[in-house]
């Protein structure tokens, strides 16, 4: 065996241990590894060890929320299952706790949903802080669309910006987390909610949206013309970044408020006219994460 | 603190980069050499860490320091990694890259861990074509640690500091010398520091690491949690006495505190860098 092949050995046995594939071998490992005042089984259990607590650390990192409502002990304990069939799958840990949510969805505890979407909106929160940033919606370019261009324009959405429709209002239970006001081993209170998530500079926001808007703002994302369901009046004032509150409306006029750019000043409102019986009649939307208008 | 190795410039006293110190850095400002950024943590990003990273590297001199690159396994060079890791280098003009004589995974799987190395003419072989082969790709030194391990392999014909100095040699790299690795490393194997910091080719030495460990059950663990322990400070003024006069970095990384705190560290190693003159 030459060398290569015996340290490729040598680092397979190990590995094998660490990821617990198989099992301690006092006698091998005393034959493979000096004891010292430490015996070799010893010193192979403290990467076996240093393993799994690496990843449990990981996952408490971006899960603070779902591990603070299943207590540390049994958040522990779900990591380490989710361990066992996870392996990291790259040299990056950034990503690593991105199934988590579908690992917990497939459990069969009574905790299980309302734990899979409180993980899913954390899990969009660690997406919107790596993800690009993008470039920002300008007012004025908006501003520039002709009438005729409006009919086809498309918003193109941040990289940053995630919408969830839960069964849980886990925006709502997020909130008091952070806010230090929900007891450990509390779940998001059952009931449809709808929450986006998006990053502009430093900071992740976290907006509730009204359910009844949910197709349409997915819509929005998936890159549907605004024609396609609704005309558009647009106020220069409105300051479209990263959150924009956008007033709906069934009534309003696409006209009006192009050709009067100042109105509405100091509010932030897009108007938008449905040209179908809405669902609602008038809402507020939070609108956000869209990066420029593509036509 | 004059003398250049590789030519790379001498920063003087800087701290690891840590997320919760950010704003407290770009806000204040603080006296400061340098800072050692955790490249695997700002390679697969392209948010907010590289954000503030950026900010922090105009602002300050800045080199790398990676746990990823698995220089010692028998899997193949990750080139994706390597691309992504000069990429970063050259997005804020870091000083030099470093990472450790360890291996971190093996067969396509990655345990995310410093893996031990047998100390055998073999591995050193296998190690230095690697060395060579990614300071080729990097067009610059690579510069390597000594790792705090927990176990030796029987089959190790070279001792830990005789296959550093050959590897480093072999392949003509610096060393990033960690006196706390050395240090426990000394206890957890039993040897004698001083007589292995004697054995490494300390000209080589392109910059040093101090940190604190914990005790374990019947180890030290290298936790990077804790003040730098008396010992270490007297071992690091001993590697400055020979000869190992580069820039030193304070690390910490498990229940981090006030950057106030790490400044305290950094006085102390100025202080022993002073005794030591």
């Amino acid at each position: 065996m030459n060398g290569q092949h015996e340290l490729a050995g040598l680092q397979r046995w190990l590995f094998e241990r660490v990821l617990d594939a198989a099992p301690a071998d006092a006698e091998a490992a005393a034959a493979l590894v000096v004891s010292g005042h430490l015996p070799a089984t010893d010193r192979v259990e403290v990467y076996r060890h240093g393993y799994a607590a690496r990843l449990v650390e990981c996952l408490e990192d971006d899960y603070p929320a779902l591990q603070h409502a299943l207590g540390a002990g049994p958040f522990e304990a779900l990591c380490r299952s989710f361990i066992q069939g996870h392996p990291p799958p790259s040299p990056s840990l950034n990503y690593y706790g991105a199934p988590l949510a579908q690992f917990i969805a497939a459990r069969p505890e009574r905790w299980s949903q309302p734990a899979s979407e409180l993980a899913q909106l954390e899990w969009a929160l660690v997406e919107a802080i790596h993800a690009e940033e993008g470039e920002r919606l300008d007012s004025a370019a908006l501003g520039r669309l002709s009438p005729e261009d409006w009919s086809r324009a498309r918003l193109v959405p941040s990289p940053t910006l995630r919408l969830l429709g839960t069964r849980h209002a886990v925006a709502d239970h997020y909130q008091a987390f952070q806010e230090g006001s929900v007891a450990s081993e509390h779940w998001p209170s059952p009931g449809e909610s709808a929450v986006a998530v998006c990053r502009r500079e430093a900071d992740v926001w976290r907006v509730r949206i009204p359910t009844a808007l949910t197709p349409l703002l997915s819509s929005l994302i998936s890159g549907t013309a605004f024609c396609a369901h609704l005309t558009i009046s647009y106020t220069r004032s409105m300051r479209i970044s990263m959150m924009r509150r956008v007033p709906i409306s069934s009534a309003g006029s696409a006209a009006s408020a192009a050709a009067n750019p100042e109105s509405n000043a100091g509010t932030a409102s897009l108007t938008l006219r449905l040209p179908n019986p809405a669902p609602i009649s008038t809402v507020e939307m939070v609108a956000f994460g869209m990066t420029r208008p593509t036509i | 603190m004059d003398t250049e190795r590789f030519g790379l410039p001498q920063l003087g006293f800087g701290v690891g980069l840590r997320t919760v110190h950010y704003e407290h850095i770009l806000r204040e400002q603080p006296r400061l050499g340098w800072f050692e950024v955790l490249s695997d943590n700002y390679m697969h990003t392209k948010g907010r860490p590289l954000a503030f990273l950026d900010q922090i590297a105009d602002r300050y001199p800045v080199a790398l320091h990676g746990v990823g690159l698995s220089i010692g396994s028998t899997d193949p060079l990750n080139l994706d990694y390597l691309a992504q890791l000069k990429a970063l280098r050259d997005r804020v003009d870091a000083h030099w890259v470093s990472d450790h004589i360890c291996w971190t995974g093996v067969n396509g799987r990655y345990g995310h861990d410093l893996y031990p190395i047998p100390f055998t003419e073999e591995a050193l072989r296998h190690v230095a074509r690697r060395v060579r082969q990614v300071q080729d790709y990097l067009e610059a030194p690579l510069v390597l640690e000594n790792p705090s391990t927990y176990l030796d392999f029987r089959g190790s014909t070279l001792g830990e500091a005789e296959f550093i100095a050959a590897l480093l040699e072999e392949a003509d790299a610096g060393l990033l010398l960690d006196v706390n690795n050395v240090y426990v490393n000394s206890r957890n194997h039993g040897f004698d520091p001083l007589e292995y910091l004697k054995r490494l080719p300390l000209q080589r030495v392109v910059q040093l690491h101090v940190a604190g460990h914990s005790q374990a059950q019947g180890y030290l663990a290298d936790t990077h949690s804790a003040p730098v322990a008396a010992p270490v400070w007297a071992l690091l003024e001993q590697a400055v006495r020979l000869g190992a006069r580069a820039p030193l970095l304070v690390e910490w990384d498990a229940d981090i505190p006030s950057f106030d705190v790490l400044q305290s560290e950094v006085a102390l190693a100025e202080a022993c860098f002073a005794r030591a003159s």
